[in-house]
């Protein structure tokens, strides 16, 4: 008998990891390289919670929106004040990822700062905590579960249709194939990057602003996310939004289902290894299937078009 | 004296983190792998030591192994030090025999951590490795019977029979393993092996229409420079005396070799020495100014020093990517024909 | 109505156009020679701005636009059809042609893509097909599609004929020809096919390792006698 609490871990677990697979996936697709500093923006909303929650003693969920403006912000700030200026100076690929590396550093060193700040105005330990208790609750559900699950299914359809539907989403998809052509054709290519930029940041914001509602909260809470979200984001196909949401899920899932069964199995202590297995998942997938999940998709869809070919030609001959 | 007890103490770290950094040069400077799971390779010979040089110690020294090593490590040491002052060749032997074990197993460490992604982008690669990175870290701290988890393992003092001068002469000893890897490593680099890692690095494509196995050569880079970054880490546990899971973090043990690489000069192993001298000295002013400062900045000096690093790393690379010592170009050495 | 003055430019540290002077008055058709590799596309690319700029101008319609920025050039009216790389064969065709209207309105945009259906109907049975699934012709005709679809008061075209088998080539151009008839348009075209490109140019100019060595009138150059070595840098005016 799987206990509720267990599956409710799972599913706000598996929400939040979503929100930034589908915001990591997407930085990547538009910036080329990973963005090492991506968990950190979920880590500015944590501590937004904090400074709501304990601080100003509001609700926590004020913290929500006012995550997802200055993790917006922070976002803009790194990729105009940092990628675009080492652009200009003639960065590598591979200078522009360290420089991500080297903002995750930073950033997490403000927020340490932050939270040794916060500790005496707090009245609280501010670099672990955990507000599940200022939480409300519907139909026997926690609010966090019921407030992530509908920000996951706002953020999933308005993505789709955006993409799909509107001139910046196809803009936006445009610029990702090929940013010169779109130039060409009128897109404001670094200003269609700031703006997505500044939203994938927010978002993760968001997810960052939820996750002290039922899991504890710490300064490298950032860095600690970082494994699951690599781990989703390939196991979906780097160059898929949709594969990081089912990745993020199955990761997700897999974390805290495979943490349980292994302390049932092998005793409490197991726990403090669950971040081994998203770095197992992402071993798995890089020596089996290393496209991920759409790049078997295609392959199938491959294959059985030169069946169907084959088929065609043996036909005529 | 106090002076040259401090003066000792900057040259250990000095030849520590130069072992470190030259195993960054060879794999990324040299052979364009970029390694940001360093820390994996130092830990993982941190950790070897911390967990069997004791044991071997026990093994040699006749100690009674129903003891559990963890438990009473303290009383362990102690009499493994007892046993060593008085035979020096237990000592060796200890010492010797870890730092072999090191080798191999951080070899194969090397080896696993690299594997799933050697094939792939670089991206990948960089994430599975600072993945590993945290891992091990995670394993260190939390697999108690390793180097004690959340407490700590002390390692003995294998050259406690030299007296008072033990510790000096370590810091000399580990300052001359590290001029040997210097020049080991330059004589690598100046083989037909390094041309070949030097031509992976540029255009692996042409490599591999050329015939050789480019795969194979960056996993051997990835083994081997692993190898090298393991003895520093049990190099620095001998020199520490105690082995702390939590202290091999990727702030220290990855991204400041990563700067000091990126300050003396990728690709070259001059500019490693450069590159680590300069920020040692300079990590070392802030350390020494710490109170000071302290009373200027209104919070600690462990977060300035880790903005700093973050801001000398990207203005390292905007506005001198290539170092103090950039890498020179090879000149063929050309055979002069006698003139007719 | 585009003037280029003493132009120098290239890729980075690369230097490709060397004191590059070029005109092109309003409903002209111009057309660059020269042979592989002597600037023909870079020339395109920088009017444009995609290239690294070292020294001179580009003026259009008497504004400098030197330092703009490609996507800015484009509201002006300046159009530009690379020879690779002009169609995003990641999005639908459909799609690709919304981006070719992406400074339209919508009411001028259901014109303007009626019309270039019209010119090519076989897109209609295509239209949510991915790019990726045509054909090379049929991609470049995609893109002339697009380039009918774009509010260009001047169109660069790199190598319009590159793909197409000779019947369609030549189609293509009459429809070029057509366009500067009908919408009053300004092209300058890029062409390795010297004689045709010369047979429905009113200018000129043959360009040689990065430098112009000859600027005259069409007709002249096809008659001139020595345009084959002209055209190969051997013989200098």
């Amino acid at each position: 008998m799987i206990p509720s609490a267990l599956i409710e871990d799972a599913l706000v677990y598996a929400n939040l990891l979503l929100m930034l697979t589908v915001g990591f996936t997407l930085t990547y697709l538009i910036a080329k390289i990973p963005n090492f500093a991506h968990g950190e923006f979920a880590g500015i909303g944590v501590y937004i919670t904090f400074t709501v929650a304990q601080v100003w003693r509001s609700n926590p969920y004020v913290a929500v929106p006012i995550a997802f403006l200055i993790s917006a912000f922070s976002g803009a700030l790194i990729y105009n004040g940092v990628l675009r200026t080492l652009k200009r100076f003639g960065g590598t690929m591979i200078s522009l990822t360290i420089s991500t590396l080297a903002m995750q550093i930073m950033i997490s060193a403000l927020l340490e700062i932050y939270a040794d700040y916060l500790y005496p105005i707090a009245g609280a330990y501010s670099r672990l905590f955990l507000f599940r208790h200022l939480d409300f609750e519907f139909i026997g559900l926690p609010g966090v579960l019921i407030v992530s699950t509908i920000f996951l299914i706002a953020l999933i359809t308005l993505l789709h249709s955006m993409l799909t539907k509107t001139k910046f989403g196809i803009s936006l998809r445009a610029v990702v194939e090929d940013p010169s052509l779109a130039s060409i054709l009128g897109v404001n290519v670094e200003l269609a990057c700031t703006i997505s930029w500044m939203l994938t940041a927010g978002i993760a914001g968001i997810a960052g602003s939820l996750l002290p509602l039922w899991f504890q909260g710490h300064p490298y809470t950032g860095s600690m996310l970082l494994t699951s979200v690599f781990a989703a984001s390939i196991l979906g196909g780097i160059s898929s939004i949709y594969g990081a949401m089912i990745g993020a899920y199955i990761v997700g899932l897999t974390e805290i289902f495979g943490t349980y069964l292994l302390a049932q199995t092998f005793g409490a202590h197991l726990t403090a290894y669950r971040s081994l297995i998203p770095l197992t998942v992402l071993c798995i997938v890089l020596l089996i299937f290393p496209r991920g999940i759409t790049g078997l998709i295609e392959d199938i869809q491959a294959r059985r078009a030169s069946k169907a070919m084959a088929k065609f030609r043996g036909e005529q001959g | 004296m106090e002076s040259i007890s401090w003066l000792l103490d900057i040259i250990a770290f000095f030849a520590a983190y130069l072992i470190v950094t030259l195993a960054l040069n060879l794999q990324y400077g040299y052979t364009g792998i970029p390694n940001f799971g360093l820390a994996l390779s130092v830990a993982t010979g941190a950790y070897v030591t911390g967990a069997l040089a004791g044991r071997i110690g026990m093994w040699i020294c006749g100690i009674r192994s129903d003891l559990d090593y963890i438990m009473y490590n303290a009383m362990i040491t102690s009499m493994i030090n007892s046993a060593v002052k008085y035979d020096p060749l237990k000592g060796l032997a200890i010492f010797l025999l870890t730092i072999i074990i090191v080798v191999i197993i951080s070899a194969i460490i090397g080896f696993i951590a690299s594997y799933p992604a050697i094939r792939l982008r670089a991206d990948y690669l960089i994430m599975v490795l600072i993945a590993m990175a945290e891992a091990a870290r995670i394993i260190g701290l939390n697999y108690t019977p390793l180097v004690g988890g959340t407490t700590w393992v002390s390692v003995p003092n294998v050259f406690i029979w030299m007296g008072d001068i033990a510790s000096q002469f370590l810091i000399i000893l580990i300052l001359t393993i590290s001029i040997l890897i210097f020049l080991f490593l330059q004589y690598v680099v100046s083989s037909p092996y390094g041309r070949l890692i030097k031509a992976v690095r540029e255009n692996e494509l042409t490599a591999e229409c050329v015939g050789k196995d480019v795969v194979k050569v960056k996993i051997q880079i990835m083994m081997l420079g692993s190898a090298i970054a393991g003895i520093a880490g049990s190099l620095w546990s001998f020199y520490c005396g105690t082995v702390i899971a939590a202290a091999y973090t990727r702030t220290d043990w990855t991204f400041w070799p990563w700067l000091m690489a990126m300050i003396g000069g990728m690709g070259n192993n001059i500019g490693a020495l450069v590159g680590v001298a300069t920020v040692i000295i300079f990590r070392r002013v802030i350390t020494y100014y710490k109170y000071s400062l302290e009373a200027y900045i209104p919070f600690s000096v462990v977060w300035l020093e880790q903005i700093l690093l973050a801001l000398a790393l990207i203005l390292v690379m905007m506005f001198r990517p290539q170092g103090i010592l950039p890498e020179k170009p090879a000149k063929p050495k050309i055979k002069k024909t006698p003139q007719k | 109505m585009i003037e280029v003055d003493n132009l120098n430019a290239g890729y980075g540290k690369l230097h490709v156009l060397y004191d590059v002077n070029l005109k092109v008055n309003s409903n002209e058709i111009v057309a660059v020679l020269g042979p592989n590799g002597s600037g023909k596309s870079t020339l395109l690319k920088t009017i444009m701005g995609l290239t690294t700029i070292y020294g001179g101008r580009i003026i259009f319609n008497g504004k400098d636009i030197t330092k703009l920025r490609p996507d800015e050039k484009a509201r002006l009216g300046l159009t530009y059809i690379p020879q690779i790389g002009n169609v995003f064969t990641n999005l639908t065709v459909k799609e690709n042609l919304i981006m070719a209207g992406l400074t339209l309105d919508k009411s001028e945009f259901n014109d303007r893509l009626e019309y270039a259906l019209s010119v090519f109907p076989f897109l209609k049975a295509c239209l949510d097909r991915k790019v990726k699934t045509l054909s090379g012709g049929e991609r470049q005709m995609l893109s002339m599609a697009m380039a009918l679809i774009m509010k260009s008061k001047f169109i660069m075209l790199d190598e319009p004929t590159g793909n197409l088998a000779p019947k369609i080539a030549t189609e293509v151009l009459n429809k070029i020809v057509e366009l500067r008839e009908q919408s009053k348009l300004t092209i300058l075209l890029v062409e390795q096919a010297a004689r045709k490109a010369l047979e429905m140019s009113d200018r000129a100019y043959l360009l040689v390792s990065g430098r112009v060595i000859y600027e005259g009138g069409s007709k002249e150059l096809l008659e001139h006698p020595e345009l084959g070595k002209l055209y190969l840098g051997v013989k200098k005016l």
